[in-house]
Parts: structure tokens; sequence; C-alpha cells
């Protein structure tokens, strides 16, 4: 399966530097997650794959293929996005939601990619429910069989668990991660520090627009990375049905437990 | 209710249509009427009055209705924003603009109101696309260099106005829409350009589903969102410049028809665009005949009555309606 390159990449925001002569390489077939502070380059990474930013130098490449030189249909058919907050205002059913991953195809869909989605996600009871009566994780579940019906294996998220209780962010998680066993990659932005340790098997933390650490989650956090990334102290905690130790964060109480 | 929606709106268009012909200070029955529609008339003046006076005012309000339902459903979707109407990119304001600058400098003998009106509306348009599309184009920097544009220009205008206060009337007049000259040569214009926006989009319709997405995931579904709001808003913008130089500044049937329709039939624009057109169609014609019949004599600009009628109608949706919005 063909990787995903960044090379010599620079972006601005107006006047403010986000990269400076990136170079980047991340593997397909696995779960990635971007983390890093607020700030750091991670969606900008994302919206380099689709093209909503441009780079002012350098090249993206999927595959062997310059994203510079597809066109936006032909992108869409290799990749799937979920964004941050990626509601829909409008009164669409769940199953015209989904359906709309099916644009770059001209609508066409002969072997029902969005039943296939509906029912990986889990929504196909919901497919006549409007999208406006949905909670919060069922809403990121249709963001999310939208993206598959696209029917590329790249699946691109910034911030899918930001608003789930801590069941759906769970669902979600093993959700994406029983995708990547079947053979997608999947690269998704989060903030939460456990979820990354514990869902994603690679991991790159950005600071600044540069790469801080990058490789198998499990060797990329230690106690001077987590100073340095966001200034915090951090110690690990044995899980034992992990059967591995996390890195925390050390807490501080304001008050004392009555 | 969705199946049968747009045949009811046909129908009840034609009966209103029928309805209005034997409406005004004339009194013609509706047999006589019908019997002038056959080619049967036996009164020269009742033919006259049907053909020549009531039914291009007729046609022409439920064509001008239709563009701009249709045209408030592009804009709502382009510019991601419920409450954008054809109106929002300075097309009343520069329309309105080139008809008193006409009038200032002398020119409007030469041009008319019409062609002052669309070459305002047009320049204004293009102005607000070009000057947003600077700025990464997004439809926020579009909506605001729109509301941006329009309050300039209606300084401009209320300034010439000042200057030129024996023309006040004339453009006040003008612009609170009027079809009471209404030819068939507008009608034909209207029409075509009607059904050109209603082909085109009805053929794209899915582009404007995707539009209704947030900017980043309408892009990785593979639409190329800057250029085909730019088309859509141009196109757009035309059919209502159209409209506009014809038969002055209607507001309210733009943002009030696609909403309507999409409490009516949800968002889908497959399903959206007829009935935001025979809406928009319906509402205005049943303004213009209220506004031709209900005074004794002389008649109230048909921009008032357009609130009048729809507004009851969009709060009971609103309170009825299922495809409610988030």
């Amino acid at each position: 399966m063909p990787s995903i390159r960044f090379e010599q990449v620079s972006f601005a925001y107006d006047q403010n530097m986000v990269f400076d002569h990136l170079d980047l390489k991340l593997p397909t077939g696995s779960f990635i997650a971007l983390t890093g502070p607020n700030g750091s380059g991670k969606s900008t990474l994302l919206k380099f794959l689709f093209r909503q930013l441009k780079p002012e130098t350098g090249v993206v490449y999927l595959g062997d293929l310059d994203v510079a030189h597809l066109s936006q249909k032909e992108l869409a058919r290799k990749l799937g996005f979920v964004a941050q907050n990626g509601k829909l205002d409008y009164a669409f059913s769940v199953e015209e939601a989904v359906r709309m991953g099916r644009f770059a195809y001209g609508g066409v869909d002969e072997t029902d990619h969005a039943e296939h989605a509906m029912r990986v996600c889990d929504i196909w009871d919901l497919k006549h429910k409007l999208v406006t009566e949905l909670s919060g994780g069922e809403m990121q579940r249709v963001l999310l069989a939208r993206a598959l019906c696209q029917n590329g294996n790249l699946l691109l998220l910034d911030e899918p668990v930001n608003h789930l209780d801590v069941r759906h962010q769970r669902a979600m998680m093993e959700l994406l991660g029983q995708l990547v066993l079947q053979g997608y990659t999947v690269v998704c932005v989060l903030h939460d520090l456990l979820l990354v340790q514990v869902y994603s098997q690679i991991a790159l933390v950005l600071k600044k627009g540069k790469v801080v650490s990058y490789g198998p989650t499990q060797e990329v956090f230690n106690a001077s990375l987590l100073e340095d990334v966001y200034h915090i102290k951090a110690h690990q905690v044995y899980d034992p049905t992990l059967g591995r130790s996390l890195w925390m964060p050390t807490w501080k109480e304001t008050h004392e437990n009555v | 209710m969705k199946r049968t929606l747009v045949p009811s709106l046909l129908i009840s268009s034609l009966v209103l249509m029928v309805l209005s012909l034997t409406l005004g200070p004339s009194k013609i029955g509706l047999s006589d009427t019908i019997q002038v529609l056959l080619g049967n008339g036996r009164r020269a003046n009742q033919a006259y009055i049907i053909l020549q006076l009531r039914l291009p005012r007729i046609l022409g309000s439920f064509f001008c209705g239709a563009a701009l339902g249709v045209a408030g459903a592009v804009f709502q979707a382009s510019l991601h924003n419920s409450m954008a109407d054809p109106f929002i990119l300075g097309i009343s304001s520069g329309a309105s603009f080139g008809v008193a600058l006409a009038l200032f400098l002398g020119l409007a003998p030469l041009f008319g109101f019409p062609l002052s009106a669309l070459a305002g509306a047009l320049a204004t348009t293009i102005l607000i696309i070009g000057l947003a599309s600077r700025r990464r184009g997004s439809s926020t920097t579009l909506l605001l260099t729109g509301v941006g544009v329009n309050y300039i220009l209606s300084s401009a205008m209320t300034l010439l106005m000042f200057l030129h206060k024996e023309q006040y009337q004339r453009i006040l007049f003008w612009t609170l829409g009027s079809f009471s000259s209404s030819t068939y040569t507008q009608v034909g214009v209207i029409a075509v350009a009607f059904l050109l926006l209603f082909v085109v989009l009805r053929v794209f319709h899915q582009n404007l589903d995707m539009l209704l997405l947030d900017e980043s995931s309408a892009r990785a579904g593979g639409l190329s969102v800057a250029k085909v709001r730019t088309s859509f808003l141009l196109l757009s913008s035309f059919a209502t410049a159209l409209c506009v130089a014809y038969f002055g500044v209607i507001g309210f049937i733009g943002l009030m028809a696609p909403h309507v329709s999409r409490l009516l039939v949800g968002p889908k624009h497959a399903k959206l665009l007829a009935p935001s057109a025979l809406v928009g169609g319906l509402l205005l014609l049943a303004s213009d005949t209220l506004s031709r019949i209900l005074l004794p004599s002389g008649e109230l600009p048909v921009g008032i009555i357009t609130s009048l009628i729809g507004v009851p109608l969009f709060i009971h949706l609103l309170r009825k309606g299922r495809f409610l919005y988030a």
C-alpha cells in the first residue's frame, strides 16, 4: 500500500510560519495519531492531503501521486475526511447524509457502499432518522460512514471524539481500530494522550510545525517529551487490562477532598 | 405530502392564474375570461384587458417569483447561511445605484431603467465576488464583503437622491417593485432565464447539497468549492438582476420560498428546487394579485404584500414542519 509523504513542505497563515521545509513520511495500513499543543499544525497537515490548503513550497504525495495534480474528485476517491464539529445544520436523513459520500462518483453506488458503510458504523437502523435529531455519538458515526462511502483506503479524522462521552469515545476509537484491521489507514488528530497511547500504533508529536517525536506509539512518549511539548510533569501508571504502562499528566489538586 | 406537493403547487398556480385574470377594476366573469383565453372573446376591450394587461403581469410575477425562489435556494446553500437571499451580494443596492446614477448623469432616457439597473447589479456582484476571492473566498468573507458593499452603495444612492430630490419619488417607487408595466418581452426573458437556471441547477443538484457541508468536508468529498460556488452565484445573480431590472426590488420571496419548501420536503436539492420555484411563483403571483385589487383605486407596492402573506405561512410551517433546522 502506498505511503503518504510531505517533501520540503512550507506553509504560513498570513505571516505566521507553520511549516518550514517539513519532510515526513507516514506508513499506510496503520493507526497514526497526530498530537501536540493547539496551533502546532496537526489539522493543517491533514488539510494538505485533500487540498483544502496548499503548501507554499514542497510537494505532498499520496503514494506516487502528487496531490496537486489530482482533480478534487480523484482525491475524494482515495480518502475520506471527518471534520472537527462537522455536524450538518440541515435536516437530511441519515441515509441521504451518508450517500453524499458518493458525490465523487456522480452519486453512483452500484455495489451499495453506503449500506455497507452504515452497517459497519452501526447506523443502518437509523437510516430514516434526521441528522438534526441525532446524538453527538450517532452524528460522528454518520460522518465516518460518509467518509467510508467514498471508498478510499485513507481515513483522515480531525479530533473525532472531542464532544463525546467516554462510552462513545471508546466506541469510536474501537471502530477506527477495526477499520485499520480491515486494511484502512487512519490518520487521526487527537488531544487525549490516553486515547493516543491506547489506540494508535504510530504517534507523531508536533510542536510549532516541527516534528518533536515520531515512531511506534509506545516508544514516543516519555517524561521529558511531555515536559518539553506541554510543559507538564508526567508519570507512568500500569494498566492491568492492557498489560502495559501509560503516561499520564501528574495532576495537582486545587482543594482538599471532602 | 412530498409526492403530491409539486403537482398540488402546479395546479394551485394555474387556478390562481385563471382566478387572477378575472380580478381587477373591470369586472370580467370566469366564463368570459375562459372564452377570451380560448380565442372566442366577443368584446375587444375584454380581450385587451385580459391578454395585454393582466396576462403578462400574471406571468411576469409568477416567473419572477419562481426565479427568485430558486436563486434564494442557491444563495442559502452557496453562502452557507439560511438568512441569505438573492440580494445579499449587492444586486438590489447595485441596481438601485445604477438607476440613481443614470438619472443623475442624465443617461436614463438613453439606457432606460432596466439596462442601468442590470449594469449596476452585475457590476456590483462581480466586484464583491472578486474582492472576496482575494482572501481565499470563504462563504463568510463573501457574505461580509456583500454586506459592506451593500451599505456603501445604499449610502451613495441616498446621497444621489438627496442631491436629486425631484427624482426621489421615481426611484422610491421603482425600489418597491411593481409588475404594472409587464410586457410579453419581459415575461419571455425572465421565463428563459428561470428555465436556464432551473435546468442547470437540477442537473448539478448534488453540488448544491455538498455546499451545505462544512467547507473541508465538501472539498474532501470531491467538490471544487470555490469554483462551483462562484459559478452558481453568478448564474443566480444574473437571473435575479434581470428580475430587478424589469420589476424592481422584490424582497422576501428569495429568502422565504426555499425555507418554506425545505420545511415541507427537506434540504435535498433534487426535491427542493421545484417546490422553491413554485412556492416563489405562487407567493409573488398571489401578492401581485392582492396588490392590484385591495385598494378601490390605484394599487399597493407588491413588496408590502409579499411579507404580509408570506410570514404567517412561514411561522405556521416553523411550528408544524418536520424538517426543522438544527
